[in-house]
């Protein structure tokens, strides 16, 4: 069984259910049989993935879904061995770079080589250049995207770049002048709750509009998110009730605790146990912006109004120190140190006002 | 008359050196030169005669110049300075060994520099009546490009070694009058360091039809760990004997031994204990440095008298020392202000490991020795920049990132928490996350998108959908989602192996420590 998430992707240009126009001029751009280096971004779940694969459909046909995993191997200046998965088809190939974590570069610069020196064999059936798809662009250290700039360059004759990233202030400037950026953003609510409704039709179930509604406010605006919570809710309870219980991922009810450990007590001895949940997170790959996102939406929820802008203040500072660093847990921690700081403060000079005042 | 004196040594220098015209090619023929697999002392007792003649020192020692540590070698069991139990333990294993004979070949001496690992090892050989043969990695391997084609000639340094072994045990030596013969390696090839597999090969194939025995000196934890793995050592029979730092009474009791017997004294300024203290348990260097002095007070003496003073080797100071010193800094408080009893500045030079892996154990251990959540916090935000700095790829801006470390939390330490906890090994997951990406694109071929997705969205959900997953697949599932603990910690495991075998040698090794610290053993690490 396959999952609605796969089973309800659109796999033509032509049936897709949001950003219409955008798709349409997709659809032009692709008829006249070249086009430049493309850059899609966009929050996850939005659709840029599938809007590739579209793209690419509609460029080479029905072969383009003909898809085979393979391992491609590398071999860095020291030695060190590279194992790095791809995907591919007649026409394209696909390849998440950010993988090789610091060897990026490598990765980047010898699968351009290999797979845009050599000219396509037969230019009516391939087309005259070959598709490579990089996911992830964002998170390619800065030596990578310099690598690519200029191998962008080089091989526009036989190869076309697809680069998919989430967000495009880590993409260098070279890059993004070198590409035409799509931005795909996230379906509005009205989109996702049309786009259930639609799906759980085609499966034959009866959705209530009210908890379409709110898996779209819980899903953040993530349609794989929404389709999936969607499916477990038919899978926990059906028939629908509109009150029953969403499904959320456990490591967001995990940080929520985490923020409300936080507000109840300020102690180095607290700040230790935070510690142990931030290990937690991080050690079941919980990227860090999350982590950051969704502490301070949860804390911007229950703490006072007069420290939010200085709550805000510190993950932005933090955040920006994270990038420029390499170890996470120093400025996590050192962030949730600050924060317990703020409320400790908050909480002396609000009982001194209290004494005050009385 | 000292002109005199300088004139003719040189001119005897001159003469030895003309005589050297032709080179012998039998080794042992010529007194003076030993053979190249034999320590190389030739060459050093003439640079020492060389200096002699330019430095007129020690007037007994003149004709027969050699260093006080060949002069005084111990030659009797009586002569040593060492613990009577570790002698008695490698006595042991020599009379084992020429009771039985064939079994145990092969014995591991393990301990820190210039404690007496040769030098027992000859003293007891002596006694036992071995001749030693010792192997010394050549240097002078020719690597011309046209050998290294021609398979004939060329020969790696693995293939040497083999067939030194070979050699030097099937053949008895014509020269030597002792009937039993000992291979001693204390100088390992390169390679063996880098692929310890072919020394196991080695090592396997001499437990089976050796004759004589071999005896390998280490002394380095990692190094020993690594070459001679508890697998291995088990399998060929290998028995280790591991030695201390010579006791501080045994070293001054040694270097008394040496005054007598060249009739000076030691000048007033300069302690015996001084100079113990300075090698830190190092024999060779606290002769050395006995030596040193004495030399350089016999130039001075009729010049205005300068202090002399010990050149110090550097304090060897572990790891736990340095993190008390940082996390539990004691300050004393002057007129202006307060210092700290240890300067920073000393703490940073006597940093051995890696600034990213000491920041990181600072990191790891700092929280719980503060009590106020306000310094806590301060301290939080320096190690942070200190991170920042840590990330440049400079080696100055590294060692700037490890001193900001250590005084931000120095300086914003000022209540140091009273209760003793035991220091915790630092750990990092970043390079764990691509190993789990693999992981999934391998179990989860038929999702398109990134793996951050997968791990963020997909799986938590999937998890309590009706999707069926196979055992592989279930195994990730597990561990990603930490249902299944064991998995999780098992991979945290493999991400911490690189720091475990530091920490276990500077757990394992036996230094006496006094530092600051309260509390008992501080050997101790929490396991998580």
């Amino acid at each position: 069984m396959s999952l609605w998430v796969d089973k309800y992707r659109p796999v033509s240009l032509s049936k897709v259910d949001y950003h219409k126009t955008q798709a349409e001029h997709l659809r032009n751009l692709v008829q006249q049989g070249d086009f430049p280096h493309l850059l899609f971004y966009g929050p996850c779940g939005a659709g840029k993935k599938t809007r590739i694969m579209m793209l690419l459909r509609e460029l080479y046909g029905t072969g383009v879904e003909k898809l085979r995993m393979g391992h491609l191997n590398f071999q860095t200046s020291n030695n060190k061995k590279l194992e790095i998965m791809s995907v591919s088809s007649n026409y394209h190939i696909e390849i998440n770079a950010s993988d090789a974590g610091i060897y990026d570069k490598i990765v980047v610069m010898e699968l351009i080589k290999n797979a845009a020196q050599t000219h396509q064999l037969d230019v009516n059936g391939q087309g005259e250049f070959k598709i490579i798809l990089l996911n992830e662009v964002d998170k390619l250290t800065k030596d990578a995207q310099q690598a690519l700039r200029r191998t962008m360059e080089k091989y526009i004759a036989t190869c076309r770049l697809i680069l998919c990233a989430n967000s495009i202030s880590q993409v260098i400037p070279a890059i993004r002048s070198r590409c035409l950026s799509i931005r795909v953003p996230s379906p509005t609510n009205e989109e996702i709750i049309s786009i259930l409704m639609n799906i759980c039709k085609k499966e034959g179930l009866s959705l209530p509009t009210e908890l379409a509604r709110r898996i779209a406010e819980k899903c953040d605006g993530n349609l794989r998110r929404a389709i999936l919570m969607c499916e477990t809710c038919k899978i926990n309870q059906y028939p629908f009730d509109k009150n029953q219980n969403i499904v959320e991922p456990d490591w967001q009810k995990f940080i929520y605790e985490t923020a409300s450990i936080i507000l109840k007590e300020q102690s180095p001895q607290n700040l230790l146990n935070i510690r142990s949940r931030l290990y937690e997170l991080l050690c079941h790959g919980i990227p860090t912006e999350i982590i950051f996102k969704h502490l301070l939406k949860h804390l911007l929820k229950n703490c006072n109004l007069s420290v939010k802008k200085e709550i805000i203040q510190v993950a932005a500072e933090f955040e920006h120190r994270l990038h420029r660093g390499s170890k996470i847990i120093f400025h996590l921690e050192a962030f949730v140190a600050k924060l317990m700081l703020i409320e400790t403060n908050f909480i002396t000079s609000y009982m001194c006002d209290i004494l005050e005042f009385s | 008359m000292e002109k005199i004196s300088k004139y003719n040594s040189t001119m005897h220098t001159l003469v030895s050196s003309k005589k050297r015209w032709v080179t012998p090619s039998f080794d042992s023929f010529t007194s003076d030169n030993v053979t190249q697999v034999k320590k190389p002392f030739t060459s050093r007792k003439r640079a020492i005669h060389q200096t002699g003649s330019r430095v007129p020192f020690i007037s007994a020692s003149q004709n027969k110049s050699v260093t006080w540590l060949e002069k005084y070698q111990p030659q009797n069991p009586d002569d040593l300075v060492i613990h009577n139990k570790k002698l008695k333990e490698v006595e042991d294993w020599f009379k084992n060994y020429v009771a039985r004979n064939s079994c145990n070949k092969y014995l591991i001496l393990n301990g820190p520099c210039g404690c007496g690992k040769t030098t027992v090892l000859r003293v007891i050989a002596k006694q036992f009546n071995f001749s030693i043969v010792e192997w010394i990695t050549p240097l002078d391997r020719d690597y011309n490009s046209d050998l290294i084609s021609d398979d004939q000639n060329y020969q790696n340094a693995v293939e040497i070694f083999d067939q030194f072994l070979s050699r030097a045990t099937r053949y008895p030596s014509l020269l030597s009058t002792m009937k039993l013969k000992l291979i001693l390696v204390k100088d390992f090839p390169n390679i063996f360091l880098q692929n310890s597999d072919t020394l196991h090969d080695i090592v396997r194939k001499f437990a089976l039809i050796n004759t004589c025995p071999i005896v390998f000196v280490c002394n380095d934890d990692i190094i020993a760990r690594n070459l001679f793995p508890e697998t291995l050592r088990k399998e060929c029979n290998m028995q280790t004997i591991n030695f201390n730092p010579v006791h501080c009474k045994a070293v001054i009791k040694a270097m008394q031994r040496i005054l007598e017997l060249e009739r000076t004294t030691l000048p007033s300024n300069i302690n015996l204990d001084h100079i113990y203290q300075s090698s830190g348990g190092d024999l060779r260097s606290a002769i050395l440095k006995l030596y040193f002095n004495i030399v350089k007070l016999d130039n001075e003496t009729e010049k205005d008298k300068v202090t002399t003073t010990c050149n110090e080797k550097d304090e060897n100071v572990d790891l736990f020392k340095l993190l008390g010193r940082v996390l539990y800094s004691k300050r004393n408080s002057g007129p202006d202000g307060y210092k700290f009893e240890h300067d920073p500045n000393d703490i940073l030079d006597a940093v051995s490991i890696q600034p990213v892996t000491f920041v990181g154990f600072l990191r790891e251990n700092y929280i719980s020795r503060f009590s106020d959540i306000n310094s806590v916090s301060n301290a939080a935000n320096k190690l942070s920049y200190a991170d920042i700095l840590l990330t440049q790829h400079n080696k100055e801006t590294n060692m700037m990132g490890v001193a900001f470390a250590i005084r931000g939390l120095m300086v914003e330490n000022n209540k140091p928490a009273k209760s003793f906890k035991p220091f915790v090994k630092p750990r990092f997951y970043e390079e764990g996350l691509t190993s789990i990406s693999n992981d999934i694109y391998t179990t989860f071929p038929e999702f398109q998108h990134s793996h951050r997705d997968i791990i963020l969205h997909t799986l938590p959900l999937l998890d309590k959908s009706s999707y069926v997953f196979d055992d592989s697949q279930k195994k990730i599932v597990n561990s990603i989602e930490g249902g299944n603990q064991r998995t999780v910690i098992k991979r945290m495991r493999k991400m911490e192996s690189r720091f475990s075998i530091q920490l276990d040698r500077i757990s394992d090794s036996n230094q006496p420590c006094d530092s600051t610290l309260k509390g008992g053993s501080i050997y101790h690490f929490g396991t998580t």
